[in-house]
């Protein structure tokens, strides 16, 4: 429990941290032409189906309903 | 100087001779609808000792075979229709325990779903939509419902969603035997001469957030805030509970739930070939469970078109003050649970997924456009074993 609370306290501040400078720092308009790697395919946030199975599997068993979950349709993952 | 001179006097005489261009007369804009085929397949299968339905001891052993068809309509004015149709085969050792006979009903059990989606552009940047299906299989029959919004900023750096879905579950079985009728609850064979629920019903309300932005030419970030609420009957009607005085309940939960989640996202591109996507998601609700789950995808661009992905993920939670091991729970108790999707445990997940992304035309229409093979191995501290192995296509085709 004790492992726990220490990893959710250091590592959450500091995402948090790393986040916020990142986001306050660099937020400047981009041209068309400067977006060839953030328009890339495998830069976009959307899971991919396979990645979606997953998380389908992972919201079952696990206590936790993480965000952004693909799910879709109710079931009772009962099994 | 005498070369600058002929040009310039040439120049001048070729824009005395020279025509405009004409209007090219077979050239017309049109815009065409076009369907997105999406086909995936997953097999799930997943193996431990301490099942929910046995109270905490037994085999979990599972299978799932998972085909799904997916087809998104464009129409030509933007606006579109998704259709959305799955099965799931399962066969599942542990609810066969229900009765302990082998002609349960739950040891092959089918999970039918359908989920139809319209969405509206109202502006070029704003898009609403809605959508509703059924889902159904022998112990319960869900009706699910959403609406959402999306804006794009007009510069395109930044989007914001809304998604709000409500899900109403009816958990008696019987929709799959020959009356097609719902009948009752279904309890553990030797505590069915008890009602212990005269409640029969779930329902889930979730309130999706999400924000995006781009931050700088490699790195974009998504935010995703969500809150549910649950009411109805949250227990499962065949789970047995042990207490330390040997004696035998269903397992019993509060009748609400609350869960609030916030995910954030990162993706970067490194390098010229390199993508890593990161996140992290942090859980609480009202059973007192807490979750952190941090999760590692490197996208490897071997080709333009050829992506190798191995990925990793970690889980740790905290779990629900009503969940015990088998025989540990006290009879003077008010809730209890003995399924270790509710305990304290760590699980991590290793992969590798493989992408191929190529158009293929054929007499001017696109008729592949990508396909995926995944990978993972999912293991919980508790003993659970599983392996997730997937495959999708997608192909898109252009009509008038």
């Amino acid at each position: 429990m004790c492992q726990f609370e220490n990893l959710k306290r250091s590592l959450g501040v500091r995402f948090f941290f790393v986040l916020t400078i990142l986001f306050l720092a660099s937020c400047k308009v981009l041209k068309p032409y400067e977006r060839v790697y953030v328009n890339d395919p495998e830069m976009q946030l959307a899971k991919s189906p396979c990645k979606n199975v997953e998380g389908y599997v992972e919201s079952i068993r696990e206590g936790a309903t993480p965000a952004a979950g693909s799910k879709s349709s109710g079931g009772c993952g009962c099994n | 100087m005498k070369r600058n001179w002929f040009l310039v006097g040439s120049l001048a005489c070729l824009s005395f001779f020279a025509q405009a261009q004409k209007a090219d007369s077979v050239f017309r804009k049109e815009k065409v609808s076009r369907n997105d085929i999406d086909f995936l397949y997953s097999h799930y299968i997943q193996d431990g000792n301490k099942s929910a339905v046995t109270g905490g001891i037994g085999t979990e052993s599972l299978t799932v075979l998972a085909p799904q068809l997916s087809v998104l309509h464009t129409f030509k004015n933007g606006n579109s229709l998704r259709t959305k149709l799955g099965v799931d085969v399962i066969s599942s050792a542990s609810t066969d325990n229900i009765d302990f006979v082998m002609s349960s009903a739950s040891l092959h059990d089918a999970r039918t779903h359908l989920d139809l989606t319209y969405t509206r552009n109202i502006k070029s940047n704003i898009s609403v939509w809605g959508g509703g299906g059924f889902s159904i299989e022998s112990d319960y029959f869900s009706l699910p419902f959403n609406i959402g919004l999306l804006i794009t900023e007009k510069k395109g750096m930044r989007t914001y969603g809304l998604d709000f879905q409500s899900f109403f579950d009816d958990l008696r079985w019987g929709r799959l035997s020959d009356s097609f009728q719902p009948e009752k609850l279904i309890y553990p064979v030797e505590l069915r001469n008890t009602e212990w629920f005269t409640n029969y019903s779930r329902n889930s309300y979730n309130l999706k957030l999400a924000f995006t932005q781009i931050i700088n030419k490699r790195n974009r970030l998504g935010i995703y805030p969500e809150l549910s609420y649950q009411n109805g009957l949250l227990s499962t009607p065949f789970h047995r509970v042990y207490f330390t005085d040997q004696s035998l309940r269903v397992e019993n939960l509060p009748s609400e739930r609350v869960k609030a989640t916030i995910g954030l996202k990162l993706n970067s591109f490194v390098g010229g070939r390199t993508i890593f996507k990161n996140s992290i998601d942090y859980y609480i609700d009202s059973f007192s469970v807490q979750g952190i789950g941090l999760e590692n995808e490197t996208a490897l661009k071997v080709t333009p078109q050829f992506v190798f992905a191995p990925s990793f993920r970690v889980y740790f939670q905290k779990g629900s003050k009503h969940f015990a091991p088998y025989k540990e729970h006290q009879p003077s108790e008010e809730f209890y649970t003995s399924d270790y999707d509710l305990s304290t445990m760590t699980t991590q997940k290793g992969g590798m997924a493989i992408r191929y992304a190529r158009e293929t035309r054929q007499n001017g229409k696109v008729i592949f456009s990508m396909i995926e093979f995944s990978y993972s191995y999912y293991s919980r501290s508790n003993g659970l074993d599983a392996h997730i192995i997937s495959c999708g296509f997608k192909g898109i085709g252009a009509a008038k």
